[in-house]
């Protein structure tokens, strides 16, 4: 917003593939040459509808799986490139929270083994100071101290997900992945967990990456909102920009397809078709398929990434890869 | 358009829990009543755990028995009381006059089968026809849902087709035999949001074309906004409100919908409206609070409310017709939201 803050994470190019066949000659694009930032401190949405690469780029930037090419820089260093020695302290700044906290709880520990594992697995503070810290961790998710003796089946689902949020903050992450991490909540539960995420980042700065299929909940939390569809990353924009003025007809096509709780809302316009399997995605741009404006040249030619001009005040830049801004 | 084709009268559902020393009761739907009236798209809302799947599957005969323990003053599909009914009795009123679809069509698709020949297996069972003329009805009723390529379809079989096609096929072979009722339990929660728009309005064209009543059960109140006519709101087994969607969105009358109205993030091109979160949490079925379930969260809530169970009851103004009824004792004023 001011003097340029050099960026927390820095995607380029950045190509995830999948065999997609025993003989390991075809493969799948999950993310293909996708390109962000993310600042210090802020919000990064990522929305997209299944299959569009959301998770797999998650995945991606912890090594979970490792990209075919493309730069991963955290902090100007190339995760990518890394050494495992090296990636193990990286990973102790990029935390990741699932849609299921039962994935990033063992059945078999209480809340406080498996707060206590990673302060061990990292050495974080002396042996002593480390149940502190644990309990800590637990009242800054705004969880009872009590819940520390339970096993992650005795908690509530938002009980759980909270543990899940304390979890990946006890090692003091600059940066959380949050993969669909309120999708399994009930509204009344979710809304607690979002008034959480921003409470957090106001309270320890720590930035997040946060995915979703949702785009209520992700106008709720994002500062910048990055919208991908079969591993393409169609729109960049500051969330306020995004959901006024979206660029791209299919960044348009979701917004409206969400219902609105509101009987009095315009039905939406139903966009034809399903997305095409990625094993074979569409020649030229990825979207021409379903997209109600589409052109000949869409067909044929991928469209080159468009900066839309923003005024200066704007946290990010507006980028959109779509013909129809290219005249 | 007010006949009513399902009515069903103080159901109530109970599950025994064990645990070490104790054995206790968990009604988890608890004498609710409600009616379906022909060519409705009628919302059942309501949170996880709240009862709306096991009224569903309690009005199709599905629950066993034990665990569940069913009473019912009745449920009327016509002049037929499912609740009398035995098995076969069910058996030849389900598919054929009340049907359903479940979120996850998977589970209601046999893997080991082709598409075709489970579709055509139902409509030969109910409508008796031969094998060519159920296969000629069944490609019909794909094109009916929207499948542009039903002859491949046909042969498919369910794990090689996407979700959105699945649920298409399911709502082929739940509205095959044009019932009169339609049970959809989260049809479209599986669902990415453009396919979720496609359903969302086939389901409907389909409801009135074939005259069928469908009871939508959702947890998503957007879901309720586009697709239903009237809805209703479950909290902790029992009915908390119901109304004309227009009418239960515009003046919630009980403190429980409003608060759920108002912790739903909108998409809003006017920027971010920021959501309110319901204090406290759903109490556990076999541990609910003594006179209404919500009073522990409710900041309306007084003594009487934690006395005594406030029954459902029509707001004054409201219509004959479609009542706006509420069961709070300190209901929200108008337009108070």
């Amino acid at each position: 917003m001011t003097a340029p803050t050099p960026p927390l994470l820095s995607i380029r190019d950045l190509l995830v593939q999948y065999p997609a066949a025993a003989s390991g000659k075809r493969t799948l694009a999950a993310v293909n040459e996708v390109s962000f930032d993310i600042q210090p401190g802020s919000i990064f949405g990522l929305v997209g509808e299944s299959g569009s690469g959301k998770t797999s780029l998650a995945h991606a930037i912890v090594q979970l799986v490792r990209p075919a090419a493309g730069k991963i820089l955290f902090h100007g260093d190339n995760l990518v490139t890394m050494k495992e020695k090296e990636l193990r302290s990286a990973r102790r700044n990029i935390q990741l929270v699932f849609q299921d906290p039962l994935v990033s709880l063992s059945p078999r520990r209480s809340i406080l083994q498996s707060l206590l594992e990673p302060l061990n697995h990292f050495r974080i503070g002396a042996s002593g100071q480390r149940r502190s810290r644990a309990m800590n961790a637990l009242e800054t998710v705004g969880l009872d101290q009590g819940v520390q003796h339970r096993y992650p089946h005795e908690l509530s689902g938002g009980q759980r997900q909270r543990a899940a949020l304390a979890r990946a903050l006890i090692t003091e992450p600059e940066l959380i992945i949050a993969d669909e991490a309120v999708s399994s909540l009930d509204v009344s539960v979710q809304a607690r967990i979002l008034e959480l995420i921003l409470h957090l980042r106001e309270k320890t700065g720590v930035a997040f990456l946060f995915i979703s299929h949702d785009l209520a909940v992700i106008q709720q939390l994002a500062d910048v909102v990055a919208v991908m569809y079969l591993g393409k990353m169609l729109e960049i924009a500051p969330a306020g920009t995004l959901f006024r003025d979206a660029a791209h007809p299919y960044t348009r096509a979701l917004l409206d397809a969400v219902p609105a709780p509101d009987p009095g809302h315009d039905k939406p316009l139903v966009l034809s078709g399903e997305p095409p399997s990625p094993l074979t995605p569409p020649s030229g741009c990825v979207f021409h398929t379903r997209c109600p404006a589409v052109m000949k040249q869409c067909e044929k030619i991928q469209p080159a990434e468009k900066h839309i001009i923003e005024p200066e005040s704007s946290p990010s830049a507006h980028l959109v890869r779509c013909h129809l801004w290219n005249s | 358009m007010s006949d009513t084709v399902l009515s069903v009268s103080r159901l109530s559902v109970s599950f025994g829990v064990k645990s070490a020393a104790t054995k206790t009761v968990a009604k988890v739907v608890d004498g609710i009543s409600f009616e379906l009236n022909a060519g409705e798209v009628l919302g059942l809302v309501g949170e996880s755990g709240c009862g709306k799947s096991i009224t569903a599957a309690a009005l199709m005969g599905l629950l066993p028995s034990p665990p569940a323990l069913m009473v019912a003053e009745h449920i009327l599909l016509g002049d037929k009381d499912l609740s009398a009914l035995d098995e076969s009795g069910l058996r030849q009123v389900r598919g054929s006059e009340i049907s359903m679809i479940f979120q996850e069509p998977l589970t209601a698709l046999d893997p080991v089968f082709k598409i075709g020949s489970q579709l055509s297996a139902v409509i030969r069972r109910h409508q008796g026809k031969d094998r060519k003329n159920a296969f000629t009805t069944a490609v019909e009723m794909l094109g009916r849902v929207g499948i542009a390529d039903a002859a491949r379809i046909m042969k498919s079989y369910p794990h090689q087709l996407s979700g959105g096609m699945r649920q298409r096929v399911m709502i082929a072979m739940a509205m095959a035999c044009r019932p009169r009722v339609l049970l959809a339990d989260e049809p479209t929660t599986a669902l990415d949001v453009t396919t979720q728009a496609q359903v969302l309005a086939r389901l409907a064209d389909l409801g009135r074309d074939s005259d069928t009543a469908i009871l939508l059960i959702t947890h998503d109140l957007g879901v309720v906004a586009q697709a239903c006519d009237r809805a209703l709101v479950m909290y902790c087994g029992r009915i908390v409100e119901q109304a004309p969607v227009a009418e239960l969105f515009a003046n919630p009358a009980h403190p429980y919908t409003a608060g759920l109205l108002a912790a739903v993030p909108h998409v809003s091109r006017e920027g971010v409206r920021p959501v309110c979160a319901i204090p406290g949490s759903v109490p556990h079925p076999a541990a609910l609070p003594a006179g209404c379930h919500f009073a522990d969260r409710c900041d309306r809530a007084d003594n009487q409310c934690r006395a005594h169970v406030p029954r459902l009851q029509s707001l004054e103004e409201s219509e004959i017709a479609q009542p706006h009824r509420h069961a709070c004792f300190h209901p929200l004023p108008k337009a108070a939201m």
